[in-house]
């Protein structure tokens, strides 16, 4: 089937489906696509965790376990449109939801809530609404500005299978081995069915005599917990085969246990026994697309977040990436958005998937880590700087086709925290810290994404705990830190350039000479700039908890801007410092004394 | 026989009895207001064919003496005039029930074992029984309407188990209608226990047992000639051959709608013509009975799955089966209730494995039509003054579908029961049942030989008889002690570990009480 008539009979289905699939009759029909774009630099990004965020509908609380961080909590799409106000004073621009699609439900005592659990590709996770509700969210939210991006997983589905490895025809859980005990003996090992480590070529069938060939795939059957064979509404040409729904569709080598192994990166099941999808196989590629294209036709969506990006090779990314933007011309949507997730400290590894026409960008996790390092443990600023210089080399250049019409160097998607780490606050408790990330977030280079609840100031630590629920909150807009971001992003807003202007460092403390990655002590300034060909902001910070700063260079000469002499420069943080206003002098020298954990943003006067 | 000596001796009585009984249902409220024709008296007053000893016991309870309501309605016998037949039922609602319960012991401090190892033993040890019979009988213009509801409870009871539950079955549920059309023909519908005469001694039905929802047609053509015909359905709860229920992924995507994905019932119909010599209104005579059943059983598709396992589904094949057979019976003789059947029955396919049965052994198809199963029986009674002696016997054959050489599934089995009894007194007695019991299995013992599990059984019932001399009189109460021979295959007959596997010799001790009243739902 070529491109076209795939999208034709996708546009099909969509129709179909909105005829046949739904309640209200006004969502009969194809829906129209629109732009909402312009620049994506100029948006800001919300991530929403949909089960956490609002509970708008509770005749969809099936199951819900609103004290298990686990399990369901009753969130829902309706949720997020009652709470648009709130995120639209908040001044985010763009939403990014959890996945949409119906997820395994429950396993092991733990539900996908998360919706990272894929099983059905082609319905609905019904503990978040249905189309109505969904369209409706995302029509709202367009009324009033806001942009929403889908959350999608192409590398796993669910636990859905198990490896027959005894042959057995059950899933089994073993302990063997008779133990040391102080003996020689065999050691206790553990193995399970559901989940057995990464093996080349696959997982094979073992009997006490040795490898007995690969070993069967069996899908499960329960319909109460949803493990059922997946499915994406793609049959492969000539037969009536899901390539979601047999073996073949999956690269059946067991889970991964040594992140440093590409293979095992790549083919391996992600932890939890959720499988690995044979992304290599062209009629998976083709199912993939099929499915997220189907929702970009029922669902006028502006971009895609995509999950383990790194876990799924290349021709993947280089083969779904572009039919993707090809589908969206052909629904009229332009620039739609495509950022990935690769869960790594390499910035190159991170950085491949944005060339050769992959995604647009990615969430940038390598100076997630940085900024730890520099605004949590007071390590080295130069970090930061270090990183920054690295972009150009590690990040495309040049827009994709079809594309955001911005090189990836240019649309990184910055973030202090998300889903599956620890947030900020949680082993840094410091506000003052959190909010000098903040302004760093909101001034860099980029685009920045805030985690639903920094602005509550949420503390959980890694998964679930960081998953909590905001309604608690009773969505307060008093809070300090919401009304420091609200006051950050209309900063962002009015600055063209911290949106789309280049960005160069001024001052930053250097590692140490000897034993550099032993910097812990080394917090203190860091400047960078943003301009434009018609403005110019000068940021700095003392990243030190307690102690003032000058704002100097490394070698602690006077810190050199860009701003012609004699300018006054005035910060538009508010703050207590009374250092807001400076002027510069010869040279584009600014000489400042920053208090602890200062953050400011400087603007000509 | 004291029913069909009171009704040869005073005839008369029992229309009389019997017109007084239409008389008080014609003038209850919701009687017709249309008076029916008056039958003859003297047919009326005709003998019931002796068919079912449980019947004639029936009939027995019939005769004590009237109710309140039985006398109000001969009081009103004057003023109406229903069309009954020989053994109709006063008007109303009626009530009956049989049941058999025990205390008993194997006397070396445990509960009672069972010892018959064929299909259809002695039922001294029967485990106890109850049936609950509740019964409206109208007459309406020229036509009787009965409507017949059975609850029976199996197991032990309460007091025995200390748990406050009990396994129920509803085993009638059913209409019937007699006079549409002709005064012979009996139409029903409903759910009903559809059987012939048994062969008490082994509580066994050998030619014709049916439980079926369905309906069908008793037509008396004359009186001496009866037909029965009757088709209805069965879908067995097996949850796997006939029936599955499987969780389905729900369309609101919440959890699981379960769905029936196999259902597929069996149909069974049969067809019996019993011919009287010289009628069926006799109390002395014969009857000759040819029966046929066929079965058949629509394809399906079995889903094998687990929860944790997907395998693919199994396909069931459409089957069918069929019962051919025959039945002899002479009755009438002796003091009471002396009966002699002579059975012989041929099942093919689903039909050899019963009605209410998922069959097994199949073959490479998963179709039973190899299966197969002949028996010939006997059952009968005489009784003489105080002399009494009751026999059943039965031979079987039995083949499974497989067609394989050497089958557990293959094999002969065969009991012989004989039970005297002698009347000490008007209430009490002394009975003795000795039976033998075999069953030849077509399989080789690991050593090479061939070895035919065989019980000798020999039991002493002292008897309390309340309502005097018969056989079939009840309720009584007994005591009986069985002592059961096994030979060696016997014992080897049970797992290693089974108590029985080490007994040569079985005992059983038990306190018996068995009655039976006023239920007369039999076709």
């Amino acid at each position: 089937m070529n491109r076209h008539a795939l999208a034709a009979s996708i546009a099909l289905v969509a129709a179909g489906l909105t005829t046949a699939g739904c309640y209200n009759p006004e969502d009969a029909g194809p829906i129209t696509h629109t732009t909402y774009v312009q620049d994506w630099r100029n948006e800001v990004i919300y991530q929403i965790l949909t089960d956490r965020f609002g509970n708008g509908d509770t005749s969809n609380d099936w199951g819900v376990h609103p004290n298990d961080l686990a399990r369901y909590h009753g969130g829902d799409w309706k949720g997020i449109e009652d709470n648009l106000d709130y995120l639209q004073e908040l001044g985010v621009t763009t939403l990014w939801i959890s996945p949409i699609i119906k997820n395994v439900d429950s396993d092991a005592s733990i539900d996908g809530y998360h919706g990272y659990w894929a099983q059905d590709l082609t319905a609905l996770n019904a503990h978040m609404g249905d189309l109505g509700s969904l369209r409706s969210m995302v029509d709202t939210a367009h009324v009033k500005g806001m942009k929403v991006i889908l959350d999608i997983v192409t590398n796993h589905v669910g636990q859905v299978f198990f490896y027959d490895i005894n042959g057995n025809g059950v899933p089994d859980e073993a302990v063997w081995g008779g133990g040391d005990m102080g003996q020689v003996t065999t050691p206790i090992s553990h193995h399970t069915e559901y989940d057995p480590e990464y093996e080349e070529p696959q997982v094979m069938a073992r009997t006490s005599l040795g490898v007995a060939g690969p070993a069967p795939v069996i899908f499960f059957n329960d319909a109460r917990s949803n493990h059922m064979a997946p499915v994406s509404g793609y049959t492969i040409p000539g037969t009536t085969d899901d390539p979601l729904s047999i073996a073949f569709g999956y690269n059946q080598r067991g889970r991964v246990y040594d992140w440093n192994v590409p293979n095992q990166v790549l083919y391996g099941d992600f932890p939890g026994g959720l499988k690995d999808v044979k992304t290599e196989w062209k009629e998976v590629r083709n199912a993939m697309f099929y499915a997220y294209g189907r929702w970009m036709s029922l669902v006028d969506f502006d971009g895609f977040r995509i999950d383990t990006l790194k876990h799924v090779d290349h021709g993947f990314w280089q083969d779904f990436a572009p039919r993707i933007r090809q589908h969206a011309a052909s629904l009229g949507k332009k620039r739609f958005f495509m950022f990935g997730e690769a869960f790594d400290g390499d910035d190159a590894k991170i950085g491949s998937y944005t060339t050769t026409n992959e995604v647009d960008s990615v969430f940038y996790f390598s100076q997630k880590f940085t900024i730890d390092d520099v605004f949590k443990r007071g390590r080295s600023t130069v970090r930061m700087k270090e990183l920054f210089d690295q972009r150009t080399v590690n990040y495309g250049g040049a827009p994709q086709q079809n594309g955001v019409e911005q090189p990836p160097t240019k649309m990184l998607v910055n973030f202090l925290d998300n889903h599956d780490v620890a947030r900020f606050l949680y082993d840094k408790p410091s506000v003052p810290a959190l909010h000098s990330a903040l302004v760093f977030l909101f001034a860099e280079d980029g685009i920045p994404c805030v985690y639903y609840g920094t602005e509550q100031q949420f503390t959980g630590g890694n998964d679930p705990s960081n998953r909590e629920d905001l309604w608690r909150t009773g969505y307060s807009k008093t809070n300090a830190t919401y009304q420091f971001i609200r006051t950050l992003i209309g900063i962002r807003k009015q600055h063209v350039a911290l949106r789309q202007g280049d960005m160069v460092y001024r001052a930053w403390t250097p590692k140490p000479a000897v034993d550099p990655e032993n910097d812990y002590t080394q917090a203190g300034v860091l400047a960078f700039e943003r301009f434009t060909n018609d403005e110019r902001v000068l940021v700095v910070f003392n990243t030190h908890d307690t102690e003032k700063r000058p704002a100097v260079q490394a070698d602690n000469t006077p810190m050199v801007t860009g701003f012609a002499a004699g300018t006054t420069l005035v910060n538009v943080v508010p703050d207590e410092d009374p250092t807001d206003e400076v002027t510069v002098g010869a040279g584009g020298v600014v000489q400042l004394e920053l208090a602890a954990r200062a953050a400011k943003i400087f603007v000509a006067k | 026989m004291i029913r069909l000596g009171f009704a040869r001796k005073c005839p008369w009585l029992l229309a009389l009895i019997a017109v007084a009984a239409w008389g008080r249902t014609a003038s209850a409220e919701d009687a017709p207001k249309e008076t029916p024709e008056s039958p003859p008296p003297a047919e009326a007053a005709s003998p019931q064919p002796e068919e079912h000893p449980r019947e004639q016991a029936w009939a027995h309870k019939m005769d004590r003496p009237k109710s309140g309501a039985e006398a109000a309605a001969t009081s009103n016998a004057a003023e109406k005039t229903p069309v009954l037949q020989p053994g109709d039922e006063p008007a109303g609602f009626h009530f009956g029930s049989y049941g058999r319960m025990r205390a008993a012991t194997d006397l070396r401090g445990g509960g009672p074992q069972t010892a018959n190892f064929v299909a259809h033993g002695s039922r001294l040890e029967l485990a106890p029984y109850l049936e609950l019979e509740l019964r409206r009988t109208d007459y309406v213009d020229d036509v009787r309407v009965r409507v017949i509801s059975t609850v029976a409870m199996a197991g032990d009871p309460f007091h025995y188990t200390g748990r406050f539950e009990t396994t129920t079955a509803v085993r009638n549920m059913f209409v019937d209608v007699r006079g549409i059309g002709s005064p012979g023909l009996t139409l029903w519908a409903g759910a009903r226990m559809y059987r012939g005469d048994d062969a008490y001694l082994l509580d066994f039905w050998p030619l014709d047992n049916l439980n079926t929802v369905g309906g069908g047609a008793i037509f008396d053509a004359t009186n001496s000639t009866r037909i029965a015909l009757h088709a209805g359905a069965n879908r067995l709860l097996d949850g796997q051959f006939q029936y599955q229920e499987q969780a389905l992924p729900s369309r609101s995507h919440f959890g699981s709608d379960t769905a029936v994905t196999l259902d597929r019932p069996r149909t069974i119909a049969s067809a019996k013509i019993t011919q009287y010599f010289p009628n069926n209104r006799e109390a002395k005579g014969a009857k000759i009975t040819l029966y046929g059943e066929a079965h058949y059983l629509p394809s399906g598709e079995f889903n094998p799955s687990a929860s944790n396992t997907v395998v693919p589904a199994v396909q069931l094949p459409s089957d069918t089966g069929f019962v051919i057979g025959a039945q002899g019976t002479a009755f009438g003789f002796g003091d009471r209730d002396g009966h002699v059947h002579l059975w012989a029955r041929y099942a093919r396919g689903l039909a050899a494995y019963g009605d209410l049965a998922v069959p097994f052994g199949l073959d490479r198809e998963r179709r039973s039509s190899k299966a197969s199963e002949f028996l010939l029986a006997t059952s009968g009674n005489y009784e003489a003054g105080p002399f009494g002696a009751m026999l059943a016997a039965y031979v079987r054959n039995f083949r499974d579908a497989s067609s394989a050489q050497y089958s557990r599934n293959q094999y002969w089995e065969g009991i012989f029961a004989v039970r005297p009894i002698v009347y000490t007194s008007k209430h009490t007695g002394l009975g003795g049942e000795v039976s033998y019991q075999y069953k030849s299995v077509n399989v080789l013992n690991d050593d090479g030989t061939h070895t035919t599990p065989q019980a000798w059984r020999f039991s002493v019932l002292p008897l309390l008889t309340p309502y005097g001399w018969g056989s079939f009189r009840r309720p009584i109460i007994h005591a009986v002690y069985t002592a059961t021979m096994r030979n060696r295959a016997a014992q080897e007959y049970y797992p290693a570990d089974d108590p029985r596997a080490s007994r040569a010799v079985e005992h059983y001790f038990g306190l018996h009480a068995e009655w039976w009243f006023n239920s007369s739902s039999y076709p």
